[in-house]
């Protein structure tokens, strides 16, 4: 068989495609390397990480108040999460590392360990009733204040940042502590007349627990985090049983319309499971994919009300020094 | 175990579920089961209706239940769902389907009219004899008495447009306002009119919700009064004309201006509906609209069957045939 121009310059085109490809592929891992190098020699206490994040998912809204029977529906979510180490419960003992970071003892007090967390998270979704002949909205805006304390000792395995604890090296760990979070939101459903929408409006104490696992794939390096989030005592608003929002607020006549919230009357919990992907050389920035899961539920005032909520969500985090 | 407190408190957290707690098949059993457990838990009439009325939810269901059966098809089931909530005789309580609209309008479907469209039409005019202020019509008859037609409450009605309309009008002796055959709206609105003829604040009734779901699960009455306007207020003798078909807002309306001094109800008693409606929804979509927020009068006394005037006046045969309107030349009288 013989060969045509054709088929010659076909396979130098792709010969030619193939070492582009290697060759990005090499930048990009050495990138990583580089990042992660970098990330190493820097003071983590200066560090700040933002994360942005979008998604978009399924939601399933029930409250009494404004029908007895679920409402279902897509939902879009909005994210932005920083994260900073902290100088709390720290005990300073000087110890600074030749390469410049006083924080590489592993001993117990000498190294940060909490870090201190912002949350806005905005979602909207648009429902319909089971029998698809009315329309609802449901959403709201939660803004939350968190601490995490680190439980693992630090050990510089690893090679990525894990993005959220420390930018420090480390394959395993695995944080707890207190959130103060607020939210305000509001269901509304199209038919109802004089009970057509539904105010939220709460401030709690949750309790947060967080774990974060760094591994290489490919020789590439890859964090996974998942942190899970616990309401556990606050103060919610909800209209008594009956009472109409016109009695409320037209009138004045309030009747235990701020309720006593804890994880019994509102047994609700906040998942989010992400996979960081580190994109550049130099930018500090990762790609981060995940899953958010909200499943918010309360009884106040025998009105039943929940929320779930899965959404996939894709977005960047970028680490950035204080300058 | 220093992560137990987490893992039982995530163990209590997921094994808690919210969900729906009425049936939930699309069938008539539970269409009908629904609608009977929405109405038995929210409803805030029970006691009075069983006073009133005799009705016993309890043998309500016993009776209706054994009229369905999961064969039926949605009119069958549909009718008798309205025959069931009819028995309440509340012009709140409504089944609402895509093809029907389930009431019991008794309130005013068994009592004479008293009220006549042509005839109104002759005292208001034609054209531009009458005015229009925030769906307010409005005119000064021969004897220079105020002929206000307010036929709805369902849309606001503006402080500024009867401030424009009382200046208007401010050189009459006398003013009527004609809410017969209005059906209610806003209760803010009917208010707001009201507003007008007081110079003091009033008590003009209490206000209570259900907090649970026995039939004699209530708040505490809360009093609810009706602040003079700071716009231009009516200081004439000033006449209500009511019909059964003064309904909801309107009912409120003539309860708060029975109190306001210098005005004098007229006409035949008020349809009542002196609950406030909410709305909720049966499995397959229907909508169930009930009585949810009682309103007393001031006498702590109910106003859901209607208020009755001071000055019981009918619509006379003899009138019509004369195009008079029995009420509109009764309350001329009194304001002359």
């Amino acid at each position: 068989m013989t060969k045509t121009m054709a088929d010659i310059f076909k396979r130098k085109r792709l010969m030619a495609t193939w070492w582009l490809l290697s060759a990005f592929i090499c930048a990009f891992a050495q990138g990583t390397d580089q990042y992660d190098a970098k990330s190493s020699s820097v003071s983590e206490l200066g560090v700040r990480e933002h994360t942005w994040l979008v998604g978009g998912g399924f939601s399933n809204v029930l409250d009494s108040y404004l029908s007895p029977y679920i409402y279902k529906g897509g939902e879009l979510r909005l994210m932005r999460e920083t994260h900073r180490l902290t100088r709390m419960f720290w005990k300073e003992n000087g110890n600074e590392h030749s390469d410049g970071n006083q924080f590489s003892s592993s001993s117990k007090g000498s190294e940060p360990r909490v870090t201190f967390q912002t949350l806005l998270d905005l979602h909207g979704a648009y429902l319909d009733s089971r029998a698809g002949n009315v329309h609802g909205w449901a959403g709201g805006v939660r803004y939350g204040l968190g601490w995490l304390y680190r439980l693992t000792p630090q050990k510089p395995v690893g090679s990525v940042s894990d993005g959220w604890t420390s930018t420090r090296p480390q394959r395993f760990s695995l944080a707890v502590g207190p959130m103060l979070s607020g939210y305000l939101g509001a269901v509304y459903n199209e038919r109802n007349g004089n009970n057509p929408a539904q105010a939220k409006l709460d401030l709690m104490l949750d309790l947060s627990a967080a774990c974060s696992y760094r591994f290489r794939l490919f020789h590439h390096p890859f964090a996974l985090r998942y942190q899970l989030t616990i309401p556990f005592v606050g103060v919610a608003f909800s209209p008594n049983y009956g009472q109409s929002y016109y009695e409320a607020f037209s009138l004045g006549n309030y009747d235990r319309n701020a309720v006593f919230a804890n994880f019994v009357n509102m047994p609700s919990m906040r998942h989010l499971l992400t996979l960081d992907v580190p994109l550049s050389r130099r930018s500090r920035t990762a790609l981060r994919v995940g899953y958010a899961g909200e499943f918010m539920q309360s009884t106040f005032n025998k009105i039943n009300y929940h929320s779930y909520s899965h959404c996939v969500m894709i977005g960047f985090t970028q680490s950035f020094r204080k300058l | 175990m220093k992560y137990g407190f987490y893992v039982i408190l995530m163990l209590f957290v997921l094994s808690s579920c919210v969900g729906e707690d009425y049936p939930n098949k699309n069938t008539p059993s539970d269409n009908f089961e629904a609608l009977w457990r929405i109405m038995d838990e929210h409803y805030c009439f029970f006691d009075y209706k069983q006073q009133r009325l005799g009705v016993d939810w309890n043998e309500v269901h016993s009776r209706y239940a054994a009229k369905v059966n999961d064969k039926m098809d949605n009119l069958q089931l549909f009718e008798v769902l309205c025959q069931m909530l009819g028995e309440l005789k509340d012009g709140h309580v409504n089944l609402g389907a895509a093809f029907d609209f389930g009431r019991n309008w008794s309130y005013y479907e068994d009592y004479p009219k008293n009220y006549n469209a042509e005839l109104i039409e002759k005292y208001l005019g034609k054209g531009n004899d009458y005015q229009i202020a925030s769906g307010l019509q409005y005119r000064i008859l021969d004897d220079n008495v105020a002929y206000v037609r307010c036929e709805s409450f369902e849309n606001g009605i503006g402080d500024g447009n009867l401030s424009m309309m009382f200046d208007q009008l401010k050189s009459c002796s006398g003013m009527i306002v004609d809410v017969r055959n209005n059906g209610g709206g806003q209760l803010t609105a009917a208010h707001r009119l009201a507003a007008r003829f007081t110079n003091e604040k009033l008590l003009t009734g209490y206000v209570c919700h259900k907090t649970g779901k026995g039939h004699g699960d209530f708040s505490s009455l809360e009093p609810e009064y009706l602040e003079p306007s700071d716009g231009i207020r009516w200081q004439k003798p000033a006449v209500v004309l009511t019909n059964r078909q003064c309904f909801s807002a309107t009912n409120d309306f003539v309860k708060c201006m029975k109190l306001c001094p210098q005005v004098t109800v007229l006409g035949d008693s008020t349809g009542g509906g002196s609950g406030m409606p909410f709305t909720l929804e049966l499995p397959n979509g229907w909508s169930v609209r009930y009585s949810a927020v009682v309103y007393y009068d001031a006498q702590k006394q109910h106003t859901e069957f209607g208020i009755a005037p001071d000055v019981e006046v009918s619509l006379s045969s003899e009138d019509v045939l004369k195009q008079k309107d029995s009420l509109i030349e009764a309350a001329r009288k009194l304001l002359r």
